[in-house]
């Protein structure tokens, strides 16, 4: 069995190679991601929002190539403008620049890029490695899941995501994420075709189209808040040679495989992302340091943990969304809405559907990692020029990006109305301090809460006492509970005093 | 004010949009069938549409109602109260960043609702780029500032235009009358902000503006249109142009 997988594995590493025009498309999405991310203002998720209209047309595995080498590149590409300028290119490297620009400012920054790379190609690859062991696994027992749990699946990704990501009240996450479920709404209902939300306008009747929404949410935003800003572009540190410091990376393989397992473990939560990854990967190495006066002073240990953790992340956000068909970072909700797009249905069908599909994701994210560090290693000297373009220059562009991948998918101007709306409100939200992730993770999951809970209830005949019967149902609804209740004031205060009785009482 | 103060006070306005939104979208949700037929199915409350929307209507509408205590409890609510007591009718100094966020939304909103349906992809895309780019990269709040009047008013104009009417009726005597308006508009644009420019010394950014704003559609259409084959929102003349010239060469 396990000899057949790598079988299958090695067939698609093959045939991927083996094809010049993958090889381009490999290496030109991978170079395209690490732009994005290396551009302030810039995502991932909105590198594979632009790049899903413009690999529609594509062959399938083309596409998904460009989709996940922007993906990976996008992600690791933050580390530049993180080190270079101070500036995280994505939330994802915010932690970076804390120790990576003083590395800069030392005259270390090409070992410091050297090392981000290194550390983030390490990080895709064991993130691949855990994608292809527990998404088989997972869709196996997510096969036993009824409609039930799929409603509370959806409802606890929203719930997790407004809970984790929230800067202010945790509240505001889930305001966030319910707004996302309204906006899924939307459109004649999945069941009885019935308009809902409609105006009676008949350009809503099919609902709010993925790739728009997503758009506006993660495009408009960026570019009102940077050009609000206004401000003059940072010149980048110099750089001098950029180098692989392997015996950095061998002296620190334990902060690598628990910054790894950091990153995977929180990009399986639903609607997080690499932005926690590497933040709690940084706690995380700075509180089992001996000396954690130096992190925040140019300490190489915290950016191999950050970086490890944010690309290792990759794979963790693959997991849910592969086999229950749930993402797990807003880039992996746009990855979605471009699997939907080219026929594929992630979830516990996909490997009866597409049974060689998550060995075909493995190679992609193998080959990904072995063309990000190349990229990185060989070009980023080029791709600093990049970091000179004035953000007054390129976020117009983006903005006409913006606009006209919206329109290209449906050829609907419709949609063009609709991002910009959308757009405005994620940008009154987030300057409002609530996060988009769970809007986004809401807009996703919609219409699956919503057909799921209407058949359940069909099934059981209106009851919901299936959920108290069934253990997976049941673990998931006493995790939303707590998750909800634990944030009550009363709950909070509740564990400050259990923790108190626990802690030892100072000498008398 | 502190950052925090300002955010319990926006706190309040929108947890009183949010219940109001709500209060909404629970009395369209009891307006679907719960329990009446509809396309000849007998409902059953728990089939019924409006059960998703109702779950959501009763969290928002309890979540906002937590916003509301809360920013009443922190004070946001009295301080909004008192500071619009105090500031309401005296003037206010609009700040460079509320200059930029109507600029912003301007050229944004014309763009995609005014003239992207009606004038020429290219125009469009030249059109907005170059306004775009040029208010912001000659970093000259007074540049800024008239540039976005003379822009806001070109655009009130032409919405009059096309809520009037006329543009149809000038349309429909000649299809590309206002690609041609346009056209000379840019130029027009183009010319008198070189002049600007040179009096401010930074040629090289107007260089780069003019450059930017052809060079991205010239470079986007022919890659959407011939390539990708994505029939774009409105091809005018430049994009007729083109089209005789792709096929001569093709």
């Amino acid at each position: 069995m396990i000899f057949n997988q790598l079988m299958i594995f090695g067939n698609e590493l093959l045939h991927m190679l083996s094809s010049p025009v993958n090889i381009l498309i490999l290496f030109g999405s991978v170079l395209m991601g690490i732009i994005f991310g290396a551009l302030p203002g810039l995502t991932a998720t909105l590198g594979v929002a632009l790049l899903t209209t413009l690999t529609y047309g594509m062959d399938q595995g083309m596409a998904l190539t460009a989709l996940l080498g922007v993906y990976v590149g996008g992600v690791y590409g933050g580390s530049y403008s993180a080190i270079l300028i101070n500036i995280p290119g994505t939330a994802a490297a915010a932690a970076t620049a804390l120790d990576g620009y003083p590395l800069a400012l030392k005259g270390e920054g090409g070992r410091a890029l050297g090392l981000t790379t290194t550390a983030s190609a390490i990080g895709t690859f064991i993130g691949m490695f855990f994608v292809v062991t527990l998404s088989p696994v997972i869709s196996q027992l997510a096969l036993n899941f009824t409609s039930f749990e799929f409603f509370l699946l959806a409802l606890f990704g929203i719930i997790i995501s407004g809970t984790l990501t929230s800067q202010d009240l945790v509240f505001k996450g889930w305001i966030s994420g319910l707004i996302g479920l309204f906006l899924a709404m939307i459109g004649r209902d999945l069941l009885q075709s019935y308009p809902r939300f409609t105006m009676g306008l008949i350009n809503l009747d099919g609902g709010l189209d993925v790739v728009p929404v997503l758009l506006g949410a993660f495009g408009i935003p960026q570019i009102i808040q940077v050009l609000k800003e206004d401000n003059e572009s940072s010149e980048a540190q110099s750089i001098g040679k950029v180098f692989p410091d392997f015996r950095t990376i061998a002296k620190n393989i334990p902060h690598i495989v628990r910054s790894a397992l950091i990153g995977v473990g929180i990009g399986a939560v639903p609607g997080i992302g690499e932005d926690i990854a590497g933040w709690v990967s940084y706690g995380a190495a700075k509180n089992s340091s001996k000396h954690p006066e130096t992190f925040g002073k140019g300490e190489v240990v915290a950016v191999i943990s950050t970086e490890t953790a944010n690309n290792a992340c990759i794979g963790g956000a693959m997991i849910p969304l592969l086999s229950l068909g749930v993402p797990g970072s807003p880039p992996a909700a746009m990855l979605l809405g471009a699997l939907m797009l080219h026929g594929v249905q992630p979830g516990p069908m996909l490997s009866i559907d597409h049974p060689t599909f998550i060995l075909q994701i493995t190679a992609i994210l193998l080959l990904a990692s072995a063309a990000m560090w190349i990229c990185g290693i060989y070009l980023s000297k080029q791709v600093i020029k990049i970091l000179r373009i004035p953000t007054q220059v390129f976020m117009p562009i983006i903005a006409v990006l913006c606009v006209i991948g919206s329109y290209a998918l449906g050829m609907r101007i419709f949609n063009l109305y609709l991002m910009l709306p959308i757009g405005i409100l994620a940008y009154t939200l987030t300057e409002m301090e609530y996060p988009i992730a769970p809007l986004v993770i809401g807009v996703i999951l919609g219409p699956m809460a919503d057909s799921s809970l209407r058949r359940a209830l069909m099934v059981s005949e209106g009851s919901f006492m299936p959920i108290f019967q069934r253990p997976v149902a049941l673990t998931l609804l006493i995790i939303i509970l707590i998750t909800i209740f634990s944030q009550t004031k009363f709950m909070k205060m509740f564990f400050e005093s259990i923790s108190k009785l626990f802690k030892k009482k100072p000498a008398a | 004010m502190s950052e925090k103060k300002k955010l319990r006070e926006s706190d309040f306005i929108t947890s009183l949009v949010l219940i109001i939104f709500s209060i909404w979208e629970l009395i369209t949700s009891f307006g679907m069938p719960m329990t009446e037929s509809y396309a000849g199915v007998n409902n059953v409350w728990y089939v019924a549409p409006s059960l998703l929307p109702i779950f959501i209507g009763v969290c928002l509408f309890g979540l906002g109602i937590a916003l509301l205590i809360n920013s009443i409890r922190t004070g946001g609510a009295r301080s909004l109260i008192t500071r619009f007591r105090r500031d309401g009718n005296a003037d206010k100094k609009i700040s460079e960043g509320t200059i930029n966020l109507l600029l912003i939304l301007v050229a944004l909103c014309s763009f995609v609702y005014l003239v992207i349906p009606r004038i020429d992809f290219f125009l469009s895309i030249t059109n907005f780029l170059f306004f775009f780019i040029a208010s912001f990269y000659f970093q000259d709040l007074k540049f800024k500032r008239q540039y976005g009047l003379a822009y806001s008013l070109g655009m009130l104009i032409f919405a009059i235009l096309v809520i009037s009417g006329a543009f149809g009726v000038l349309n429909s005597l000649f299809r590309y009358t206002f690609d041609v308006v346009f056209l000379i508009a840019i130029l027009v644009q183009i010319f008198t902000v070189r002049k600007i420019a040179v009096r401010l010394g930074i040629k090289d950014r107007f260089r780069v503006s003019w450059i930017v704003s052809l060079a991205t559609p010239a470079l986007l259409v022919p890659v959407f249109r011939y390539l990708l084959l994505v029939q774009l929102p409105r091809e005018g003349g430049i994009i007729l142009l083109m089209n005789l010239l792709y096929y001569a060469i093709k």
